[in-house]
């Protein structure tokens, strides 16, 4: 029996993101300069950006703000609008160290922002797991989170989806392989966009044929806003951890084979 | 007519089935915003056999955002249509036949094929063969020399490539840029294109240059597509 726990040398993840939103806040506008200037010791460049959506008549279109912070290398990037604080990775390693950077930019809004009634709060990982070229995708997942092989027909891919609830949270999974298809989730794009100089070329590889995205997206939604204190919403998001955490190391969904591949040991 | 730019359509080709898991399943975990630069996409995917649809406009830094996006297929991906063809339904093409292909269009012997490609007239057997892989940056270049061939301005003779390959214009030959590892592939395909062009008072005229059609990819709403057109 593969041990499942510690740090994976040749981790399949590519995306983590953690996210809080809160009932708005509409003094945002008016503090992003001070929320930047205590931010720039580890998120340095700065994107502004703007949404305009169509209003009821073109003339009138409704405007939505949100700044984007980011590390020199963009590695991690946080997101403030004026109901959510997000944060992104590419590069992760403990969740110690993730959820850091995350109380840093939280203790930041909050001292500007006094308190917060959170409205959900979220984690979520993306994987994308490769099988060597002499094997085969099922080597790494259960065939459970495969598409079934039929007789008389060529699987071309496609995409399993589970939810799973534990206690008030719950763990959405989607399992995507599915050859030619965008190589992280295409909301998860769109946030990699926002990083991105206006008239960037996007380049992204398709996923291959051996090639599997599992998105792992663990959610708490409450009925009616929370106000949280900071440690509250931490362990909130900490609990959002746990959960994708254990449906990730569980014998039942990933194989013995990938822990060995993702520790070097294969 | 339906009006589309190449962005739209390469993300048309492959968020459709994604649509219905975005539907239901919105994530709270991920931005608002990332949802409506996605919507951006999705939604003229929806529409995009019959209108052409923009909801909401994105600026970054006081500047339209105005991406140019572009999905590859890695060669292992390329699905192809249930036709000899093409060969069997999922299973990607040979090199082979992507070699075969390069040939036939720049009219190669095998010594120049070999050329091209910086490897001995034996490795090029082996490859039509199917003894033997070349090497991934291999594999993309050839990919990126059908695309090269594809969009290069279609009254240029590209069977006479080989006689000037080798002569430099503003610096550097076609072979060169070819071989530069170090440029991405939008680089490689944007340089390359513009050598063809350099080259072309060489080249001469071309006549009825045919489109090869490798990416066995139709789905209903691409016939639709051409029909418009």
């Amino acid at each position: 029996m593969t041990i499942r726990t510690g740090i994976l040398t040749h981790s399949p993840l590519t995306h983590v993101i953690a996210s809080v939103r809160f009932a708005p806040w509409a003094r945002l506008p008016s503090k992003i300069a001070e929320i930047q200037d205590e931010m720039r010791d580890i998120a340095p460049l700065m994107n502004t950006i703007q949404i305009e959506q169509m209003g009821p008549t073109p003339l009138n279109p409704v405007k939505s703000d949100a700044w984007m912070l980011m590390s020199s290398d963009k590695s991690y990037c946080f997101q403030f609008a004026n109901d959510q604080l997000l944060m992104f990775t590419t590069k992760y390693t403990r969740f110690n160290d993730f959820i850091g950077k995350y109380e840093k930019a939280l203790s930041v809004l909050l001292n500007h922002m006094r308190f917060v009634d959170v409205l959900n709060m979220g984690v979520r990982y993306v994987d994308k797991i490769t099988a060597k070229p002499d094997e085969n995708i099922s080597n790494y997942i259960s065939k459970a989170w495969l598409p079934p092989q039929l007789s008389e027909h060529t699987s071309v891919g496609g995409t399993i989806l589970g939810e799973y609830r534990k206690e008030d949270s719950r763990l959405r999974v989607s399992a995507q392989s599915m050859p030619g298809a965008l190589p992280i989730p295409h909301d998860v794009l769109g946030l990699i966009m926002m990083t991105q100089q206006p008239h960037t070329e996007f380049k992204l590889l398709g996923t291959g044929l051996n090639e599997l995205i599992l998105d792992m997206d663990a959610v708490a939604l409450f009925e009616s806003p929370r106000r949280m204190e900071k440690s509250l919403v931490l362990a909130g998001l900490k609990s959002l951890h746990d959960l994708a955490n254990d449906f990730f190391r569980h014998p039942d969904v990933l194989t013995d084979h990938a822990f060995r591949t993702w520790k070097g040991e294969a | 007519m339906l009006v589309m730019d190449t962005s739209t359509c390469l993300v048309d080709q492959y968020s459709t089935s994604m649509v219905a898991n975005y539907s239901a399943w919105p994530s709270e975990a991920s931005a608002p915003i990332a949802f409506q630069v996605a919507d951006l996409y999705k939604q003229e995917d929806i529409y995009t056999s019959f209108i052409r649809k923009k909801s909401f406009t994105v600026y970054i830094n006081s500047e339209l955002f105005d991406p140019k996006f572009e999905l590859y297929r890695a060669l292992d991906s390329v699905l192809s249509a249930n036709d000899e063809k093409y060969g069997e339904a999922g299973k990607p093409l040979p090199f082979s036949n992507r070699l075969t292909s390069v040939q036939d269009q720049l009219s190669l012997s095998i010594t120049q094929v070999a050329e091209l490609f910086g490897v001995t007239r034996k490795s090029v057997y082996d490859w039509y063969d199917d003894k033997s892989m070349p090497r991934a940056a291999t594999v993309n270049r050839a990919e990126i020399l059908l695309d090269i061939i594809k969009e290069s301005p279609q009254d240029i003779d590209l069977s006479r490539l080989k006689t000037v390959w080798n002569i430099p214009t503003s610096g550097r030959s076609f072979l060169a840029v070819l071989n530069d590892e170090s440029l991405s592939v939008g680089e490689l395909k944007s340089f390359a294109l513009e050598k063809i062009v350099e080259l072309s008072p060489r080249l001469g005229q071309a006549t009825n240059r045919s489109i090869d059609m490798r990416q066995g990819t139709s789905h209903l709403i691409d016939v639709d597509r051409s029909t418009d057109v």
